[in-house]
């Protein structure tokens, strides 16, 4: 994670955010996400017999692939805790630490959304990442544990009690998710320029850098100053 | 200096690739003409209208169940109903009857599978061709009959069920 000048012809510096394997990590967790949150939908829309497009596309009805998908990202997540043993450490870590002064940020956060004036916070994420963090693996791993619960289980009565925890997990998660693209898309002004923090290339504009996270931007610009 | 490396490398056409690859196996358990489950398995039986009846639109599909069904939320099994061999295009059922509405006229083909509540099959299906003939032709069918009638002789219309 350096400041690094790029490549003669193009003058301005970045600095890496987020390596390869966690950017592709993330992407293959999203993609099923979305998928399982789509076909998740049409199930409690009641439409599930009509095959979606996507479910025209894999030639299987949106329930089958529901739990293909299920089945796959609970692999994923799995190959991700084994193999990333130590970044899952460090995510949780940093989830979890709550300074004082976070209440202010949060308190700022409203207006920063618009106007990029972010109350100071000294983490690698900010005090309201830490707390969608939080809520969101919660909310995905009690999705993913009642999810295997009900593909097991085929039926009955603790099938019944698992299908009503999917069902308001993925109440409460569709919304945070939601609300995590809108952010990360950088369409809100105080958050423009972060989509790049996890695609194509992961490297972030050291400007944006200082604005979300100015403590983490300072560690990096003293560790690796720019090249 | 905290490293952002959450995982090692997992590639995304990998997760991809499995998750098609489980799709397609769960696809295969619902193929058409899956017998009921043996000796001890769950059964689904049409018991109305009779295999190869002449039936006016709509007529009601009656069956029964060797297990008791119910809303998927319940735990209980349901069937699927469909029409035409489009397996994927169905409707969920829960109660032993169903209206079956909007078939052209001609020959067509009637299913019903039963499924698991998470909507994997329990092993149980059975199928009846009927005559769609005119509206307000012959009368529906209700007279009972055999249901589990496996294949039929084909030559159903393309019409696509989809209730
Ligand atoms: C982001 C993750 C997930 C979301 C948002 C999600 C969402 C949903 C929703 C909304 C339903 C419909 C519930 C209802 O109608 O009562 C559902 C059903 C189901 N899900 Fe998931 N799900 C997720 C992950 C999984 C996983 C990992 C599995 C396991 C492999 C799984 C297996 C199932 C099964 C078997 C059903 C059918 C149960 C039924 O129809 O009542 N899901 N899911």
């Amino acid at each position: 994670m350096a400041t690094r000048r790029r490549p003669a012809g193009r003058s301005r510096p970045s600095v890496e955010r987020n390596d390869r394997r966690t950017r592709w990590f993330h992407a293959a967790v999203y993609l099923t996400v979305l998928v399982l949150l789509a076909t998740g939908w049409r199930l409690i829309a009641g439409n599930e017999g009509t095959p979606s497009p996507l479910a025209t596309l894999f030639g299987t009805p949106d329930t089958t692939l529901h739990r293909g998908v299920g089945w796959a990202l609970a692999v994923l997540v799995l190959i991700g805790v084994v193999l990333g043993r130590k970044g899952v450490r460090t995510f949780v870590a940093e989830s979890l630490r709550w300074r004082p002064g976070d209440a202010r940020w949060l308190a700022r956060w409203p207006r920063a959304v618009f106007t990029g004036r972010f109350a100071h916070h000294d983490g690698h994420f900010d005090p309201g990442q830490r707390l969608l963090n939080v809520v969101m693996v919660m909310g995905l791993a009690v999705l993913v544990g009642t999810g295997l619960g009900l593909v097991l289980l085929h039926g009955g009565p603790v099938f019944a009690v698992l299908d009503r925890v999917h069902r308001w997990a993925t109440y409460v998660v569709t919304p945070l998710i939601a609300g995590h693209v809108l952010v990360a898309s950088g369409v809100l002004p105080g958050y423009r320029g972060v989509w790049r923090s996890m695609h194509l290339g992961g490297r972030l504009d050291p400007e944006v850098a200082r604005r979300l996270w100015p403590a983490w931007a300072e560690r990096e610009n003293r560790d690796r100053p720019p090249g | 200096m905290m490293k952002s490396s959450i995982a090692r490398p997992v590639s995304v056409a990998g997760a991809l690739a499995l998750s098609m690859l489980l799709a397609a196996c769960g696809a295969n358990g619902t193929a058409d003409g899956a017998a009921d489950g043996g000796a001890g398995g769950p059964k689904v039986t049409i018991t109305s209208p009779a295999d190869g009846a002449d039936v006016s639109m709509p007529f009601t599909l009656r069956f029964t169940t060797s297990v008791p069904i119910g809303p998927p939320d319940s735990g209980r099994e349901h069937v699927h109903v469909f029409t035409d061999q489009d397996t994927a295009d169905y409707t969920v059922v829960t109660s032993p009857s169903f209206t079956i509405q909007d078939l052209p006229p001609g020959k067509h083909m009637v299913g019903v599978t039963l499924q698991h509540a998470d909507h994997s099959p329990a092993g149980a299906s059975a199928q009846i061709t009927v005559n769609v003939t005119a509206s307000g032709g012959a009368g529906a069918a209700t007279a009972p009959s055999g249901g589990d009638s496996g294949g039929s002789d084909g030559g159903y219309s393309g019409y696509g069920g989809g209730y």
